[in-house]
């Protein structure tokens, strides 16, 4: 009898102990959890040599949606006011402060894709154990490209909410190109919402810089985008007015399930210098080449022969 | 809730006469929700004209009609009324101003901030490196296709979340 009790007893801890764990139902939780909880902490962020403090707060109302501060806490002063997908960046200067306006899907710890079949077919997920990370359990999921025309992920959840804490992007011979993690974390209640509001300079004069007209474009004036690297496909196409630009810039995006290429595609315009080369910071990498008295330009977080793919196979033929 | 939040909005825009809906204050007060939402309206409302000050005064005029309970219903006035035309000019003339101004900040500021990573082009060009320091090229032209880039970013994109300024570009070919 008493054997049967102390089976009975330790049942739950046994079930307990056997979670079947599904990496990609943990993926898919993270997203969410990032826009439902509130939150207050430090993350860093490192890509090549450059390395930067971020301080988030980040709380849901009920019915209201998604607010969040970021201060940037290293070199330039900088804030990042968000709420839902509008954000607004305030930029002190000596004598002003610049406010930009944007529009964004996903920040950290928002940060994990969508799943989906396309993300399924170029990314092979593994459960990596579970590691310490910002004094937290988490678990340690690899996301491993099948080639190398993409960057692979490693993505450390919180075992307890369910909350990205740590980001890494590592390239073919798997060094770190990028990561981003929190080094400070603290769950908090439904708090007040005084602390959304920017860093008062009274001394200074607000300007707001002016943004990008956009307007959906399927239209393709003769510009042919030919073999893709595999596993990308066109996921968007739009018409971009930039101030400062005499004539609209086509901006096509390509997305791998996971990754994001834009192309950029303007007549050239005398004033300002032809773009020939390539840059890269982190992950992210820029291709720049021209085509038929065209400025094309083309960048994501992929390495250089893929965006250098994507640029070569842009042609022109004349309807 | 949502109607009463519509007209809130509508409030902060000027475009509804306080006087005429003393009650879209005071719920506004009585509910935390509605406090937050109507201060958010206020503050990215405000924001996007260019003018915090300007909208601040007519938030502090709004603050005093909760004050007075019950609330004062003469004279009848809109909102706009409230704000000084001639500062709203001025506030007008500044926006307009950033093009300008704003742009040679925001060139200055990226140039050089972090290291240049363009490599030399491998493509064949004959073209000499015209693009020298005193003719710089616009870093900002660059930021903006990144910026561009961002709004559509996903999976991966952590460069954002920091909002860190671009690299600055230097190019070698041309």
């Amino acid at each position: 009898m008493r054997i049967i009790l102390l089976l009975l007893l330790a049942l739950p801890q046994l079930v307990r102990a056997t979670p079947a764990l599904d990496p990609w139902q943990v993926i898919e939780k993270a997203s969410a959890v990032a826009r439902e909880l509130n939150y207050q902490g430090i993350f860093v962020y490192q890509a090549g040599n450059s390395m930067t403090s971020v301080q988030i707060t980040h709380t849901n109302l009920a019915a209201v949606g998604e607010f969040s501060r970021v201060i940037v806490l290293d070199g330039a002063p900088k804030e990042v006011l968000r709420q839902g997908n509008e954000v607004l960046i305030y930029q002190p200067k000596s004598e002003r402060v610049l406010i930009e306006k944007r529009r964004i899907h996903n920040s950290f710890p928002a940060l994990l894709p969508k799943v989906s079949d396309v993300l399924k077919t170029n990314y092979q997920l593994d459960d990596g154990g579970t590691e310490r990370v910002v004094g937290r359990e988490a678990y340690l999921l690899t996301l491993t490209p099948h080639d190398k025309l993409r960057y692979a992920s490693k993505f450390w959840v919180d075992v307890d909410t369910g909350l990205l804490l740590k980001v890494a992007l590592l390239n073919d011979k798997n060094e770190v190109v990028e990561q981003i993690s929190f080094t400070q974390l603290k769950l908090v209640g439904s708090a007040s919402m005084d602390w959304f509001r920017p860093t008062e300079e009274r001394n200074k004069r607000y300007y707001v810089k002016p943004e990008d007209v956009v307007t959906p474009s399927a239209q393709s004036d003769g510009w042919v985008i030919g073999q893709l690297p595999q596993g990308f496909r066109k996921t968007e196409q739009v018409r971009r007015q930039m101030p400062g630009k005499a004539a609209p810039v086509t901006h096509v995006v390509f997305c791998d399930g996971l990754a994001t290429v834009s192309l950029f595609i303007e007549p050239l315009d005398k004033r300002v210098p032809t773009k020939q080369g390539s840059m890269s910071q982190g992950a992210t990498n820029l291709y720049a080449t021209t085509v038929a008295e065209h400025q094309i330009v083309v960048l994501g977080e992929v390495p250089q022969a893929t965006v250098m793919q994507i640029a070569n196979s842009v042609s022109y033929k004349p309807q | 809730m949502n109607e009463l939040k519509q007209q809130l909005s509508a409030l902060m825009d000027g475009e509804v006469d306080l006087d005429a809906n003393p009650h879209l204050v005071k719920t506004a007060l009585q509910s935390d929700e509605l406090t937050h939402s109507w201060a958010t309206y206020h503050l990215i409302g405000d924001i996007l004209r260019g003018d915090r000050a300007l909208k601040r005064d007519v938030a502090a005029l709004t603050m005093q009609h909760l004050k007075d309970e019950p609330v004062v219903l003469a004279p009848k006035r809109r909102i706009s009324q409230w704000i000084n035309p001639q500062y709203a000019t001025s506030m007008a003339a500044s926006v307009a101003a950033v093009a300008f101004v704003g742009w040679a900040v925001w060139q200055a500021q990226g140039l050089g901030s972090q290291q240049p990573m363009m490599q030399a082009s491998a493509t064949p060009s004959p073209a000499p490196q015209q693009i020298a320091t005193k003719n710089t090229p616009p870093a900002e032209t660059f930021d903006r296709y990144m910026l561009a880039h961002h709004e559509y970013a996903s999976g991966n994109a952590m460069q954002y979340s920091a909002d860190i300024q671009t690299a600055s570009y230097s190019e070698t070919g041309n």
